[in-house]
C-alpha cells in the first residue's frame, strides 16, 4: 500500500486548489486561471502546496478548505510539472489533508529572489490548470 | 483596425504591434495596439464594471482567499484606479481582461490577446507597475515602469514616465 511519504512518480497527478473568485478564477475566459493563483503567499515558507490524488479526492480537498466562496480545483500531471523544471515533495502534515506535498521551486523566498521566473513558471501552471479543472463547489 | 475583440475577454492581435516606430508609450521597446472607434465605446462600458471590481478587491481582508493572501493595500487599489484612467485616456490598450489581487496584496490588470498573447500589469508599489509580456515563440518579457498620478499631470505634462527598464 502506497505511504504518502513515498517518492512521487512522474505518471502521479497532484490536485491544486484554487479559491473560487473572479480574480482567481474566471470561467467565462479562454485562460479562466489566473497566473497568482499558483504564486506563494508568506505561508508558503517551503513552497506552494499541492496535494497527491492517490490520497485525496478533489471534493474532499475543496471541502477542507477555508474561504467562504468555495474552491475549483486542478488536477496537474506530475510529468508535465517536472519539464517546467519544477519538484514535488511529498510533506505529510497534520494541519493539511493528506497526500499533502510542497513545489520548492515556488516558495516565498524563491518568489522574492527570481520574481520574474517564478511568475513565467506560474503562468504555465495556470494554463495547465486551466484545461484542467475537475471539481467546482457548488 | 488593430484590436478587435473577439469573445469575452480576448482581443485579436492580427495586426497587433509589439515592436518598432509604432509601438505605443508605455515601453520604449514598443507593445501597442491602435484602437478602433467602437473600442473606445468598450474602454466607456467596461470602466464601471472595472472600477466596481476593484472596489471589491479593495474589500478584502488578510487571508481573504483562506490561503494566507494579505489584503490588498489601499494604495495599490487606488493607483489601479489610476492607471485605468491613464490607459484609458491614451488609448493604448482596450480595457483589462481581468483584474486580480495577488496573494502578496498587489493589484493585476490582465490581458488575453488573441493567439496566446498575455500581457499583466501588476501594481507593486504606488504608481509603479512591473509589466510582463508572453508571446508564442519569443522569450516572455518582463519590465518596470513609473507613472505621473492623474493629479500631477494636471499640473505638468502627460503620459507616463519610464523609470527603469
Amino acid at each position: 500500500m502506497a505511504d504518502q511519504q513515498d517518492p512521487i512518480s512522474s505518471d502521479e497527478y497532484v490536485l491544486r486548489r484554487i479559491p473560487k473568485d473572479k480574480s482567481r478564477y474566471d470561467p467565462s475566459l479562454n485562460d479562466p486561471v489566473q497566473r497568482v493563483a499558483f504564486e506563494p503567499s508568506k505561508w508558503d515558507v517551503d513552497g506552494i502546496s499541492v496535494f497527491r490524488e492517490l490520497f485525496v479526492s478533489a471534493a474532499a480537498l475543496a471541502k477542507a478548505g477555508t474561504n467562504d466562496n468555495g474552491y475549483c480545483v486542478a488536477r496537474l500531471s506530475v510529468s508535465n510539472l517536472i519539464a517546467l523544471g519544477l519538484t514535488i515533495v511529498p510533506d505529510t502534515r497534520n494541519d493539511q489533508p493528506p497526500g499533502h506535498a510542497i513545489i520548492p521551486e515556488l516558495s516565498i523566498s524563491e518568489m522574492k529572489q527570481n520574481k520574474t521566473k517564478c511568475k513565467e513558471i506560474q503562468r504555465e501552471l495556470a494554463k495547465l490548470a486551466g484545461r484542467n479543472i475537475i471539481f467546482e463547489t457548488g | 483596425m488593430l484590436a478587435k475583440r473577439q469573445a469575452r475577454g480576448t482581443w485579436s492581435n492580427e495586426t497587433f504591434i509589439g515592436y518598432g516606430e509604432n509601438s505605443g508609450p508605455l515601453n520604449p521597446d514598443g507593445l501597442s495596439t491602435f484602437i478602433e472607434s467602437d473600442t473606445e465605446n468598450e474602454w466607456s462600458n467596461r470602466m464601471a464594471e472595472l472600477i466596481q471590481e476593484l472596489e471589491h478587491i479593495r474589500s478584502f481582508q488578510d487571508n481573504w482567499d483562506g490561503e494566507g493572501a494579505e489584503a490588498p493595500k489601499t494604495d495599490l487599489v487606488d493607483s489601479a484606479v489610476d492607471l485605468l484612467g491613464s490607459l484609458q485616456s491614451q488609448r493604448t490598450f482596450p480595457p483589462p481582461t481581468r483584474i486580480a489581487a495577488s496573494p502578496a496584496g498587489h493589484i493585476i490588470l490582465e490581458w488575453q490577446f488573441e493567439h496566446n498573447v498575455y500581457l499583466e500589469a501588476e501594481i507593486v508599489e504606488p504608481f509603479h507597475v512591473e509589466w510582463m509580456l508572453g508571446q508564442p515563440l519569443h522569450p516572455t518579457q518582463h519590465w518596470e515602469e513609473s507613472w505621473m498620478p492623474a493629479y500631477a499631470k494636471k499640473q505638468r505634462s502627460r503620459g507616463l514616465t519610464l523609470v527603469v527598464k
